[in-house]
């Protein structure tokens, strides 16, 4: 030993001020480092945190919703995928490799047992769905098809992919910070979804769950964090710390196991005393509702039927009307569900309408559509129109008729659904109500008598501020000609040059709708097309007016209506199609009496123009839609059909074969992983890009002092970094750069170079410029 | 080295942290509120259950832990137990708990302070450490000091924070550890040392009669017996009585080397490293040395007879013992002249022009 003291006492050293001074004249030299032990007892640990909090939440979940799965399969996943995660920071560079070992699992798991991953985990959410319906009461229940007959096995590999993922993601938060509200946030997610909609999880895995979190809470708390020697974070802190006279070894197994062990217990033994003194089952069905879940049920059914979307755009689920209201929406969502209910004898293959709102008068910025005034009411509901055609009707003229709506509100916003032509405008209906409304179709070339033409200005009023862009617009398309050709010159741009969506974006603030819409945007749905064709129309002269309601198409009765045995006579009388034989190919007798539920996907917005000859008339001017708008679903369609196998889409009876499907999953599945190896090995230039961005930001917003250093650090981890490790200081590593020809000085250029490395690093106050410069120039040297 | 049995003991907050705790708790109880939830119940059960019971762990743990600071045998020892090392030396200290329960904590802080007591420097610093059940855990920290003197680590306060951080259990304790730094043994040049060493030897030789080798230990008033070469005739004539030198014998010959250490920590530090280098040249084997280095507390000469290496070595860690501000004084040859009138001559080991001179001075 004494030999071993003389050996050091012999080497000269150097002591700049990289050391950390203890106190004058006592430097901290060789480190400082805890005893070292052997390091199995933290990392077991490690791994009980990452299986506790995962398998405690995803299966807090599937317990709390009677979810069968394999458990010990999943148990047994999640275990050894929580110990390979824990193993990772066993050593650092095991870290890196064992990472995008990880990473690539994880891609080729994806693709491998992708139809099992994507049934199960539909299967899943077709029972959170069954749950959800129950509590909402609703009639609407999301479903999707699961192609996996085995459910439970579908659901466990699915369980098993997602607590791989989970447990890589949470690795990063737990074992190099501690990080507990990261970790929280989503894992309790899973918790509180079953919680909200009255499924409580079992007691096995709330405790797992709350000992896993409430641990690395503590961990964190007490700094435990800072464990991990080997890491490059935990050294810089150290020292850090240490220069700030603190020093930090909180690596302990035997602590942090008796930590550990000790809530685990705590938790164990509360659950236990809480399960006697009030029962769970007694609770769950003694305890009412609060406020709060009674005040936002409809907000989550909202979320639920329509996911995020549905909760950041406020668009109305029953229906889709917004009674003028633009601008809004970011995003329409459908829930398909039954708004009304109708029965009566269809009469035409062209497009219904059930009219509800009428716009007169377009208020830019605002952005929206200002509701009628009571001397403009009966103009709006074209009850002159009704009237010649109910006169034509009573007088028997040819191609007059008479029919009978009757319309049940199921959903559907309060207020009157008018057929073409009807004079029953005063008929509101309610929910839950149903009206007859009695119409008169407009089937004939001619009208008893020509209608008054619209005595009132407003019917081509624009707003100042629309005026500049709807001149340009109609210049830039050239329209021109009577009605009817200005009419199909617009639709034929719209269609051509304006694409139909459902996801436009929300129009921005303090940009004007229609205009944002012809400049910009150039792209939304009925609404858009509806409003800009109204100002445009009647910047050309001809009266218009936007009109909201719901749109019946001639096939989509056809197809989804159901045949009744109401009396036809009773619904539709003088039967007199133009073209009938048409109708007769898509439509069912005309003498039956049809029941339709329409949704909001039915909700609609079009224009109507003045016709001298028959008053004011639908026109339609959105485009139809495109395969691939119908194909955008919402964003969690989207993020569903991450998992969607292209093969699988033929359906459970395609794919019922458990073996069939994981081989043609394997196979479909090659591709895909070479893909993935391609994207990885595009993750790393695009990574070293990132990194020189952020470097040169720094650099940009250094001091001079911090400048120097960034250029000699970066000199030295592009060379040496092994050996110039060793070198405990910048003398010694400046050294060992001359040494291997990277910088070429002499001997004073050198010391001086050193010295002004020292000043960067330790004196306070920024270099001076001219010591940067020359400190530069001498680091610029190129190398051999 | 030890630290004495724990004493009172006293309970601080940790506010930061007892916020954290109830917006986790407030939080429960809100989303308690708000779902109605059976999981919530059992959470917040478990939360208010885990304050006091992590706070007795806590306080109950102090009662059980105890500490020790010690360094690690890769040093010189010197006798009863003191160690030194060399300037420039690496020296590991190890800090040390042990806990006899099973009770356990993730954060245990020692308040230390590291200083050098011979120039009284002293800086505070804190370290963190866990504390294991029924075990101990060690923490090193490999220092190299480069001062002369006496180093020393010292712990006088124990905290022990409980799991969730907000109960900081403060419990004092006396924990200390120290050893010497000696110059180091370089090789010195022997012209260096020729004519101070030939020059005492020869005004030794002719002022030294009848191999009378014998030191002043005291003055003292005159007693009927005193021989008259002993009194202090310089004194006496300040004095309204007559004042004798009271002698102790020598045996053999022996060189008397003063050190007149100066009070400014940079130039005591150079005359050490030099003078130690010098003094050890001096050691022959044949010829003894004798170290007197001036107490201020004693207001008298320590004197440190050196025979050889390790000798010297000892009395530097005697002359460590004591702050350098009781070492130096203005009045150092004033004070020779006094205690020790029989020296004709002697060496003096002093600062002069910036050079550290191991010169032959006159005693009159």
């Amino acid at each position: 030993m004494i030999d071993k003291m003389r050996k050091r006492s012999g080497r000269e050293k150097t002591f700049s001020q990289e050391s950390i001074a203890l106190s004058e004249g006592i430097y901290l030299s060789g480190g400082f480092f805890g005893k070292r032990e052997t390091r199995w007892t933290d990392f077991f640990v490690r791994a009980f945190f990452l299986f506790a909090i995962i398998t405690g939440s995803l299966g807090g979940m599937l317990s709390a919703f009677d979810i069968a799965y394999e458990k010990g399969g999943f148990f047994i996943a999640a275990l050894l995928v929580s110990l390979y995660c824990a193993s990772l920071y066993l050593s650092p560079r095991w870290e890196n490799a064992g990472y995008i070992l990880l990473f690539g699992l994880v891609l080729y798991a994806g693709q491998g047992l992708q139809t099992y991953i994507s049934s199960g985990f539909y299967g899943i959410l077709n029972d959170i769905s069954a749950a959800a319906t129950s509590f909402f009461e609703t009639s609407a229940q999301i479903s999707y098809a699961e192609q996996v007959e085995n459910h439970s096995l579908a659901i466990s590999v699915a369980m098993c992919y997602f607590a791989l993922i989970g447990c890589s993601i949470a690795n990063g938060l737990i074992s190099h910070r501690m990080h507990c509200l990261p970790i929280l946030l989503p894992s309790s997610f899973f918790l509180l979804v079953p919680v909200y909609l009255e499924h409580e999880p079992s007691a096995g895995y709330a405790i797992l769950y709350t000992a896993g979190i409430l641990t690395v809470y503590v961990f964190r708390q007490n700094r435990y964090q800072m464990q991990n020697v080997n890491t490059k974070p935990y050294r810089k802190s150290v020292y850090k710390a240490a220069k700030k006279h603190r020093f930090s070894d909180s690596f302990c197994g035997r602590a942090a196991a008796g930590a550990l062990l000790g809530i685990l217990l705590l938790c164990c033994v509360i659950c236990g005393i809480v399960e006697l003194v009030l029962p769970k089952n007694a609770y769950v069905t003694a305890h009412s509702r609060s406020a709060f879940k009674l005040h936002t049920m409809d907000t989550m059914e909202n979320f639920y039927l329509l996911g995020v979307m549905g909760l950041i755009n406020f668009y109305p689920t029953t229906g889709g009307l917004v009674n003028g209201r633009l601008g809004g929406v970011n995003s329409v969502r459908l829930d398909y569900e039954t708004d009304l209910t109708l029965e009566f004898v269809p009469y035409t293959y062209d497009r219904m309408y059930l009219k509800t709102f009428v716009g007169a008068q377009y208020r830019p910025y605002a952005n929206n559509w200002s509701i009628l005034d009571d001397t403009l009411r009966a103009d709006a509901w074209n009850e002159e129109t009704a009237t010649l055609l109910m006169e034509g009707y009573a007088a028997t003229v040819p191609d007059h008729a008479r029919g009978v709506m009757k319309i049940q509100n199921v959903a559907a916003p309060a207020g009157v659904y008018l057929p073409y032509y009807s004079t029953d405008t005063d008929k509101i209906l309610r929910h839950g109500m149903a009206l007859e409304y009695t119409f008169y179709p407009l089937l004939t070339e001619q009208l008893v008598k020509k209608p008054a033409p619209p005595d009132n200005g407003i019917w081509l009023d624009i707003p100042a501020e629309n005026r500049t862009v709807i001149a340009d617009f109609c210049r830039e398309t050239g329209l021109c000609g009577s009605t009817q050709e200005i009419i199909s010159q617009l639709r034929d741009y719209f269609q051509q040059n304006f694409p139909y969506t459902l996801s436009p974006g929300v129009t921005p603030r303090r940009k004007d709708f229609v205009n944002y819409f012809l400049t910009e945007k150039k792209k939304g749905y009925c609404a858009h097309y509806a409003s800009a064709a109204v100002l445009i129309l009647r910047y050309m002269g001809i009266p218009a007016r936007y009109v909201e309601g719901y749109a019946v198409d001639a096939m989509e009765v056809a197809q989804d209506g159901t045949l009744t045995d109401l009396d036809a006579a009773q619904y539709y009388d003088r039967t007199s199609i133009r073209s009938s034989n048409t109708a007769s190919e898509i439509l069912p007798q005309q003498a039956s009496v049809i029941s339709y539920d329409v949704s909001d996907g039915n909700a609609h917005a079009w224009v109507e123009v003045y016709d001298e000859n028959f008053g004011w008339r639908p026109v339609e001017l959105t485009p139809y839609q495109t395969e691939e708008d119908e194909n955008r679903g919402s964003i969690w369609d989207m993020f569903l059909r991450l998992f969607q196998n292209d093969d699988a889409q033929g359906g459970a009876e395609s794919e019922t074969d458990g073996e069939a499907a994981l081989a043609g999953a394997i196979q479909t599945s090659t591709f895909g992983f070479a893909v993935c190896l391609v994207l990885l090995l595009m993750v790393l230039p695009v990574r070293l890009l990132v990194i020189k961005c952020i470097w040169h930001y720094r650099y940009s917003r250094a001091d001079r002092s911090e400048k120097l250093l960034m250029r000699y650090r970066r000199i030295v981890r592009r060379h040496f970094s092994r050996q110039l490790s060793a070198a405990k200081n910048f003398e010694e590593q400046a050294a060992l750069l001359v040494q291997n020809g990277v910088l070429r000085m002499e001997d004073a250029t050198l010391q001086s170079l050193v010295g002004t490395l020292n000043q960067a690093a330790y004196a306070p106050g920024e270099l001076s410029e001219e010591a940067f410069a020359e400190a530069v120039r001498c680091l610029c040297q190129p190398a051999k | 080295m030890h630290n004495k049995a724990a004493s009172p003991k006293k309970v601080r907050l940790s506010f930061l942290h007892l916020a954290a705790f109830l917006f986790v708790y407030l939080g429960n109880i809100l989303l308690f509120l708000a779902l109605r939830g059976y999981l919530f119940i059992v959470i917040g059960v478990i939360l208010t259950v885990l304050v006091p019971l992590s706070f007795l762990v806590v306080w109950k743990l102090a009662d059980f832990v105890t500490g020790t600071i010690f360094m690690e045998k890769d040093t010189v020892s010197i006798q009863n137990n003191e160690f030194a090392v060399r300037q420039k030396d690496d020296i590991c200290v190890i800090f040390s708990i042990r806990n006899k329960s099973l009770l356990c904590t993730l954060r245990g802080t020692w308040i230390f302070t590291a200083g050098n007591a011979f120039y009284g420097t002293s800086d505070r610093h804190m370290l963190l450490l866990p504390v294991p059940p029924r075990g101990d855990k060690q923490f090193h920290m490999t220092v190299t000091v480069t001062e002369l003197g006496r180093v020393v680590f010292a712990c006088r306060e124990f905290i022990l924070t409980d799991l969730l951080g907000i109960f900081m259990v403060h419990t004092a304790c006396d924990m200390e550890c120290s050893l010497y730094v000696l110059p180091r043994q370089d090789d010195i040049a022997s012209s260096e040392l020729p004519d101070a060493y030939s020059g005492t030897a020869e005004l030794s030789e002719s002022q030294h009669k009848g191999s009378d080798y014998s030191e002043v230990t005291d003055i003292r008033t005159y007693q009927p017996g005193d021989r008259p070469r002993d009194i202090h005739w310089k004194l006496s004539a300040r004095q309204p009585e007559l004042m004798v030198k009271e002698r102790t014998a020598l045996a053999g010959s022996e060189r008397v080397v003063l050190i007149a250490l100066p009070p400014e920590k940079t130039a005591a530090e150079k005359l050490l490293a030099e003078g130690y280098r010098k003094i050890h040249g001096l050691i022959t084997g044949q010829t003894f040395l004798r170290l007197l280095v001036w107490d201020n507390h004693s207001f008298s000469f320590a004197s440190h007879s050196c025979a050889s290496a390790a000798e010297l070595d000892t009395a530097f860690c005697a002359i460590f013992r004591t702050d350098l501000q009781a070492h130096s004084s203005q009045m150092i040859q004033q004070y020779m002249r006094n205690c020790y009138p029989q020296l004709d001559s002697y060496l003096c080991l002093a600062q002069k022009e910036d050079a550290v001179q191991l010169e032959v001075c006159v005693n009159d």
